[in-house]
């Protein structure tokens, strides 16, 4: 059964005033436990929006949005228990960094979670081993770090709360190449295991082809395309005219095929490419 | 969700009191305000009131927002009415609320009046907030400040902390906004337990806020000195303000209206 479902979910901003938006207009999707979705689309397609509903940080205008099968606003005093569930990292999220150590920082969920001194401590122990965060780190001020060590002292204290879904909203802006490695890797792992699902936010063509399950694609607050990677990817030309783009690699493969060089189709990573030409190379060879 | 704040608000369109020099509107709005003062019956409130109209008329903003900006004070206008109507003695006794408090004609009066003039003293500060933007204003008060100079005060760096603070409360409001979400986000409870629960659940909040403000601070005096800025000596000015025959036609209006409301007085 699906774990996240929205059920024409639509939200208006600044309703009945003169600057009334439909940021998302009737939008059905639903995501299993386990999955990876990669969602893009425009500046202003109502990406953060819709991820604001998953946890309830926004009530819907209109629509449903059920988690494990409930409706997350049939008890509005218990929303903060959806919080718990559904983790949602922001976009900077080092920004809201506050108390004296990283340590007491990550510990900020748990602790608003009810949980024993003991079992905080667990969790904040397990959330900075997955971010790689080093023991006299988590004894330092968050405002004495560096950019990328904020990053993922911030992500671990959503991490921290053990999530069963978790939301990125852009996690890799801003970051240097180690740091988007890294958070690239912590998803991947994160959903091996435990088997939550992952939920994240990109602008990076390359970064959704190598991780994601599926991809969603919105624009002007429908849901464009939601599929996986090799059909969304193969809408090349869709793609473009929503101001988005392909992997650079899926580029050039589909040059070298107008060139009249098949390589072969569904070329999404490098590594996949490498793949492809060494078996190209090979093939001439073997002719020759 | 934290809302804008809407009193006054600067209202873009072209209009006869928007081309206004800035400086000449403080001035009359301030002179206005007197002038409420000196009217002390009810025939020269009422020429007040007629050319705040036309002034009003003039702006091209729509009536609705000056209403908006009235129904902020309605509570302000109440107390004040309500307490004149109490506290005045004189005329005939109306009735009586116990054995102390009587409302009686005089009380009804200047409960009214007073109630009129707060109520046209904060539409002459709307129209002067609705048809100026914030820099021309404080390019005004800097204008009109300008002979403290002489006092050694330093003229110009008041204003333009006063420019920056003005252009840094929507960016401050935007910021709040995320922070709040992010801590919500994390669980933050933010709506119970008792006052001193909720003063210690604002801290997540308000700290990540001062430091971003500090931040923001400090990123814009860098900007600022990388363009050279040093204060105030030998800038000149983008926009030069200068008067027109508006301002002309505005002060002729006043002189007017303050010669009716000397006659009124003597009747």
């Amino acid at each position: 059964m699906a774990f996240i479902t929205t059920e024409q979910l639509t939200y208006i901003y600044g309703q009945s005033t003169p600057y009334e938006k439909t940021a998302l207009d009737h939008v059905n999707i639903s995501i299993e436990k386990g999955e990876i979705i990669g969602i893009m689309g425009h500046t202003g397609s109502g990406k953060s929006t819709l991820v604001q509903h998953f946890n309830g940080l926004i009530r819907p205008t209109s629509g449903r949005v059920l988690v494990d099968g409930v409706d997350i606003w049939e008890r509005p005093k218990e929303i903060r228990s959806v919080r718990f569930r559904v983790g949602l990292v922001f976009q900077y999220p080092e920004y809201q960094l506050f108390d004296e150590t990283c340590q007491k920082d990550i510990g900020y969920g748990p602790r608003n979670m009810g949980l024993s001194e003991q079992e905080i401590e667990e969790r904040v122990r397990e959330a900075a081993e997955r971010l790689e965060i080093p023991n006299e780190i988590l004894q330092k001020s968050p405002f004495d770090l560096s950019g990328g060590e904020k990053r993922r002292v911030a992500i671990a204290g959503v991490l921290a709360m053990r999530p069963d879904v978790l939301v990125l909203d852009e996690p890799t802006a801003g970051l240097d190449p180690q740091g988007r490695k890294t958070v690239m890797d912590l998803i991947e792992r994160y959903r091996c295991e435990t088997r939550a699902a992952v939920i994240f936010v990109s602008h990076s063509m390359e970064h959704i082809a190598s991780i994601a399950d599926r991809v969603l694609v919105m624009n002007q607050g429908k849901v464009e395309l939601f599929d996986t990677v090799p059909n969304v990817f193969s809408q090349y030309a869709r793609l473009k005219e929503l101001g988005l783009n392909i992997p650079a690699v899926t580029e050039i493969f589909l040059r070298l095929k107008e060139q009249g060089i098949d390589v072969g189709k569904g070329i999404y990573t490098v590594d996949d490419g490498v793949k492809a030409l060494s078996q190209l190379c090979q093939g001439r060879v073997h002719h020759g | 969700m934290v809302d804008g704040i809407s009193f006054g608000q600067f209202y873009p369109v072209r209009s006869f009191v928007h081309q206004m020099d800035g400086r000449v509107k403080i001035v009359l709005t301030i002179a206005f305000i007197v002038f409420l003062f000196l009217a002390t019956n009810a025939a020269s409130l009422l020429i007040c009131a007629i050319s705040l109209f036309f002034f009003i008329a003039a702006t091209r903003v729509p009536i609705k927002t000056y209403l908006k900006n009235v129904r902020a004070i309605i509570p302000v206008l109440l107390i004040t009415a309500a307490f004149n109507l109490f506290y005045t003695d004189g005329g005939t006794v109306l009735f009586k609320i116990g054995s102390h408090i009587s409302v009686t004609t005089n009380g009804v009066q200047t409960a009214l009046f007073m109630a009129v003039r707060i109520l046209l003293l904060i539409i002459s500060s709307a129209i002067m907030t609705n048809t100026t933007s914030p820099t021309v204003l404080t390019d005004s008060i800097e204008s009109l400040l300008s002979p403290l100079k002489w006092l050694r005060l330093d003229i110009h760096s008041l204003a333009m902390m006063m420019s920056i603070a003005l252009r840094f409360v929507p960016t401050l409001i935007e910021e709040t906004d995320k922070i709040m979400n992010s801590q919500k986000a994390r669980g933050a409870d933010l709506e119970s337990g008792n006052l001193l629960r909720r003063i210690k659940a604002l801290l997540p909040i308000l700290i990540p806020l001062l430091i971003s403000a500090f931040r923001r601070a400090a990123e814009l005096a860098d900007a600022m000195e990388c363009r050279c800025y040093h204060g105030g000596d030998g800038r000149t000015r983008l926009r030069v303000m200068r008067l027109s025959w508006r301002d002309g036609v505005a002060i002729t209006v006043f002189v007017l209206l303050l010669v009716g409301l000397i006659l009124l007085r003597r009747m």
